[in-house]
C-alpha cells in the first residue's frame, strides 16, 4: 500500500525557511529600481495603503512607481517563476524522466508560436494572443507524446527527442512567421516577445494570472499524491485504482494552461521549468507532496531575483532570459555531473 | 557647422577618388574607385544601369536620386511600401532579394546580374560585399544613420551610378530644412528646452539609442533625447526608467500597435509629464515614416521642432514645406501621392 508521507518537522522548516527567503527577497526587490525610493517614503506608502488614507501630494509619484510598476511586476515575477516551475516539475513526474520541461517538450515553442501569430493578426487582441498561446502550447506537448508513443522504444530518452523534433518544428514556424512578417511593423513585436520580459505588467496582467496560477499551485499540491503514484507508471497506479489516462490528461492541460498563460505575459523565460524541480528534489525529495510547493517557491525566488537583477543594472534592461540562462544552465549542468550514476538520467 | 563641413568633405573627396565626369553619358562612364561608408575600396568598371537595393533606406536613397528605374531588385518590404509604390509603381514588378532582417538570397542577387549592389553594414553585410566583389559584382556598404551619412550615401549612391546631378538637388534640400530649423532655434533659451523620449516599434519600453537617426532628429528639433546615453540599436528599458525620466514629450514610431498604444493608459504612467499634459505623438507619415533613416527624416525634426516650439516656427506651413519637399524629392507632393500626416495617437 502507497501511503501518504506527512510532513516531517524537517520539510516544515524548509518550507517555512523558504516563505521567509521569498518575503525577504520581495522586500528587497520592491526596495529597489530606476526609481529611488527612501526607505521611510516606502514605509509611508505602505502604511497608507494599509490604513488607507491618502498619499500625500509629494510621494504621489513615488506611490505611482511603488504599486502600480514595481509591485504587481514583482507579484508577477513570483507567479510565473512559481507557475513554470511547478509546470516542469509535474511534466517531470508524469512522464517519469527528469530532463523534460516545458521548454524540452517543446511547450514554450508553441506557446511562443501561437502569441506570435495572434501578434500578427489584423485583430490585435491580448485575449487572442492568450488564446492562440494556449492552444499551440497543447497542441505541442500533445505532438511530442504521440510521437514518443508511436516510436515506442526507451521511452525516456524518445520523449525527450520527440519534444526537440516538436520544439525544431515550431521554431521553424516561428521563424516562417518571422520571414513573411513585415519587419519594421510586425517584426518588432514578434522580437520582443521572443526575449521575455516582465516589463510591461500591469495589475491587470496580475488579476488574469493570479487565480489561474494559484489554482494550479493548489491543485497539483492536491494531487501531489496522484503524482507520486503515476511516477510509478500505469500499471502501478492502474492496480492502485488511479486512472492515468484521466489524470495524466488532467495535468497536461492544467500545467500547460500554465505555461500557455505565462508566456502570453511574459514571452518564453527558459530554464526555471527544467532546473527548478531538481533542485527542489534535492532538497525535498521525490514526494510531490512537499516538492511541489518547495519547487514553487524556489521558482518564485529564482524569477524574482533575476528579474530584480534584470531591472536594476543598468538604464537599459537586460533580457531576463539571458539571466536565467546563464544561472539554469551551470546549475543543470553541475546537477548532471553531481547525480551521474545515480539512476536519475 | 563641423558636421556640414565633413559632408561636403566626404562628397569631395568621393569626386576627386573617382574619375568619371558628371557631364559624361552612361555609355561614356569609365572605371571608377570608390570607398564607400564602411572604408571599401570600391572599383565600378563602367555603366550602372541594373541596380539592386538590400534595405529600405537604400531604396528610398535610391528614389530620392530619382534612379528608380534603374532598379532590377529591391529589398522585398520595400515592394510592399506605400511611398515607394506611389513613386515608382514598377516597384512591385521587381525581384525582391530578401531583407536585412531575415536574410537575402544571394543566388537572387546573383542571378540578376546588377552593376551595383547596395548594402547595408550589419549583420551579414560586409561579409556579403565582399562574396559578391570576388564575383565581379560591384557592391557598396552605406551607412545612413545621421543626416550627414545619410547625405553621404547619397553621394556615395550618386557617385556610383555616374549621376552627379541629383545629388546637390537632394542634399540642398535637406540643407535647407535643417538650416530653416537651426536658425529658428539658434536663441532658444537652454531653460526653454524640451526633453523627448522615442519609443520604438517594439513597444512604449523600447527606445533610441545615442548612435540612432531617432536621436539626432530629437536634437536638432531642439529636444534633449532623455535616452542618448544610451548606446547600439534599440535598447528596452523598465517603466521605473521611463518615470525616472519624465519626459517632456514622447514620439511613437509610426509602425507601433495598438495593442502597444494602449499601454499609456496605464495609471502607473499617468504622471509622466509627456502622458499627463497629453504630449505624445506618432511620428508622421502615413506613406514612408520620418523616424527611418532616410532624406524624408529630415521632415521629423522640422515636424517636432514645429510641434514643440510653435512659437519659433509660426509662418511655416508644414503642410506646404512638406508638399514641396516631396515635390522635389520624388517629383510628387506628399498629397498627390495619398499621405497624411496624421500624428494623433489613440489610447
Amino acid at each position: 500500500m502507497v501511503r501518504r508521507r506527512p510532513f516531517s518537522i524537517k520539510a516544515k522548516g524548509t518550507l517555512l525557511a523558504l516563505t521567509l527567503l521569498l518575503a525577504i527577497v520581495f522586500l528587497a526587490s520592491v526596495s529597489m529600481g530606476r526609481v529611488f525610493i527612501h526607505g521611510a517614503d516606502l514605509f509611508t506608502l505602505v502604511v497608507n495603503f494599509i490604513s488607507g488614507n491618502g498619499t500625500p501630494l509629494d510621494l504621489l509619484s513615488q506611490e505611482l512607481v511603488f504599486w502600480w510598476i514595481r509591485v504587481p511586476r514583482c507579484v508577477m515575477a513570483i507567479l510565473v517563476g512559481a507557475g513554470l516551475a511547478i509546470s516542469g516539475a509535474v511534466y517531470q513526474a508524469l512522464f517519469r524522466n527528469p530532463l523534460v520541461s516545458p521548454d524540452i517538450l517543446g511547450v514554450s515553442a508553441g506557446c511562443t508560436f501561437g502569441a506570435a501569430l495572434g501578434l500578427v493578426s489584423p485583430f490585435d487582441s491580448f485575449y487572442l494572443v492568450h488564446v492562440m498561446s494556449f492552444g499551440f502550447g497543447l497542441a505541442a506537448v500533445s505532438m511530442s507524446v504521440a510521437l514518443a508513443r508511436l516510436i515506442g522504444v526507451k521511452a525516456v530518452m524518445i520523449l525527450v527527442l520527440a519534444g526537440m523534433v516538436v520544439l525544431s518544428f515550431f521554431n521553424a514556424l516561428l521563424m516562417v512567421l518571422k520571414y513573411f512578417s513585415d519587419p519594421y511593423e510586425q517584426l518588432p513585436s514578434i522580437i520582443f516577445w521572443v526575449m521575455g520580459s516582465l516589463s510591461r505588467v500591469t495589475w491587470d496582467n496580475v488579476l488574469v494570472m493570479a487565480p489561474f496560477t494559484l489554482v494550479g499551485i493548489v491543485l497539483f499540491i492536491a494531487l501531489g499524491f496522484r503524482l507520486n503514484i503515476l511516477s510509478l507508471g500505469d500499471i502501478q497506479a492502474q492496480s492502485l485504482g488511479l486512472s492515468p489516462v484521466l489524470f495524466r490528461r488532467l495535468l497536461i492541460v492544467a500545467s500547460s494552461f500554465m505555461v500557455a498563460i505565462s508566456v502570453a505575459t511574459c514571452g518564453q523565460i527558459a530554464w526555471i521549468g527544467l532546473i527548478i524541480p531538481h533542485m527542489a528534489r534535492a532538497i525535498a525529495g521525490p514526494g510531490h507532496e512537499r516538492m511541489i510547493p518547495i519547487t514553487a517557491l524556489l521558482g518564485a525566488i529564482f524569477l524574482l531575483t533575476a528579474d530584480t537583477i534584470a531591472r536594476t543594472l543598468s538604464t537599459a534592461e537586460i533580457p531576463v532570459g539571458i539571466i536565467t540562462a546563464l544561472t539554469g544552465a551551470p546549475v543543470f549542468g553541475y546537477l548532471m555531473i553531481k547525480n551521474r550514476g545515480s539512476g536519475w538520467l | 557647422m563641423a558636421q556640414k563641413t565633413g559632408v561636403w568633405m566626404s562628397i569631395f573627396m568621393l569626386i576627386i577618388l573617382g574619375s568619371g565626369g558628371a557631364s559624361m553619358g552612361q555609355e561614356h562612364l569609365k572605371p571608377r574607385m570608390l570607398i564607400d561608408q564602411a572604408g571599401r575600396r570600391v572599383e565600378i568598371p563602367g555603366v550602372t544601369n541594373k541596380i539592386v537595393t538590400t534595405f529600405k533606406p537604400a531604396t528610398l536613397c535610391v528614389l530620392a536620386l530619382r534612379l528608380a528605374p534603374r532598379l532590377i531588385g529591391v529589398d522585398t518590404s520595400s515592394k510592399q511600401d506605400k511611398l515607394s509604390k506611389a513613386v515608382f509603381p514598377g516597384i512591385t514588378r521587381v525581384a525582391g532579394v530578401g531583407n536585412k532582417s531575415m536574410g537575402i538570397n544571394f543566388e537572387t542577387l546573383v542571378s540578376l546580374e546588377p552593376d551595383l549592389v547596395i548594402l547595408y553594414s550589419q549583420k551579414d553585410g560586409l561579409q556579403m560585399a565582399d562574396r559578391l566583389a570576388a564575383l565581379g559584382i560591384p557592391a557598396i556598404v552605406i551607412l545612413p544613420e545621421t543626416f550627414e551619412t545619410i547625405q553621404t550615401s547619397l553621394a556615395l549612391i550618386a557617385r556610383a551610378v555616374g549621376e552627379e546631378t541629383p545629388l546637390p538637388a537632394v542634399a540642398r534640400h535637406m540643407d535647407l530644412i535643417l538650416d530653416l530649423i537651426r536658425n529658428r532655434l539658434k536663441n532658444l533659451p537652454p531653460k526653454e528646452r524640451k526633453t523627448g523620449y522615442f519609443a520604438s516599434s517594439r513597444g512604449i519600453f523600447s527606445t533610441t539609442t545615442g548612435n540612432m537617426i531617432q536621436h539626432e532628429i530629437f536634437t536638432t528639433a531642439g529636444i534633449d533625447n532623455v535616452s542618448g546615453s544610451l548606446a547600439g540599436y534599440f535598447q528596452d528599458i523598465s517603466p521605473e526608467q521611463l518615470f525616472r525620466w519624465n519626459p517632456d514629450i514622447m514620439v511613437l514610431s509610426r509602425h507601433m500597435k495598438r495593442t502597444e498604444t494602449t499601454r499609456l493608459a496605464n495609471k502607473a504612467l499617468s504622471q509622466v509629464s509627456a502622458i499627463s499634459t497629453d504630449r505624445v505623438y506618432r511620428c508622421p507619415s502615413s506613406l514612408s515614416p520620418w523616424d527611418f533613416p532616410s532624406p524624408l527624416s529630415v521632415l521629423a525634426s522640422l515636424w517636432l521642432a514645429k510641434r514643440v516650439y510653435p512659437t519659433y516656427f509660426s509662418d511655416i506651413d508644414l503642410a506646404d514645406t512638406v508638399n514641396d519637399f516631396h515635390k522635389a524629392l520624388f517629383g510628387k507632393t506628399l498629397d498627390q501621392m495619398g499621405g497624411l500626416m496624421d500624428e494623433a495617437v489613440q489610447w
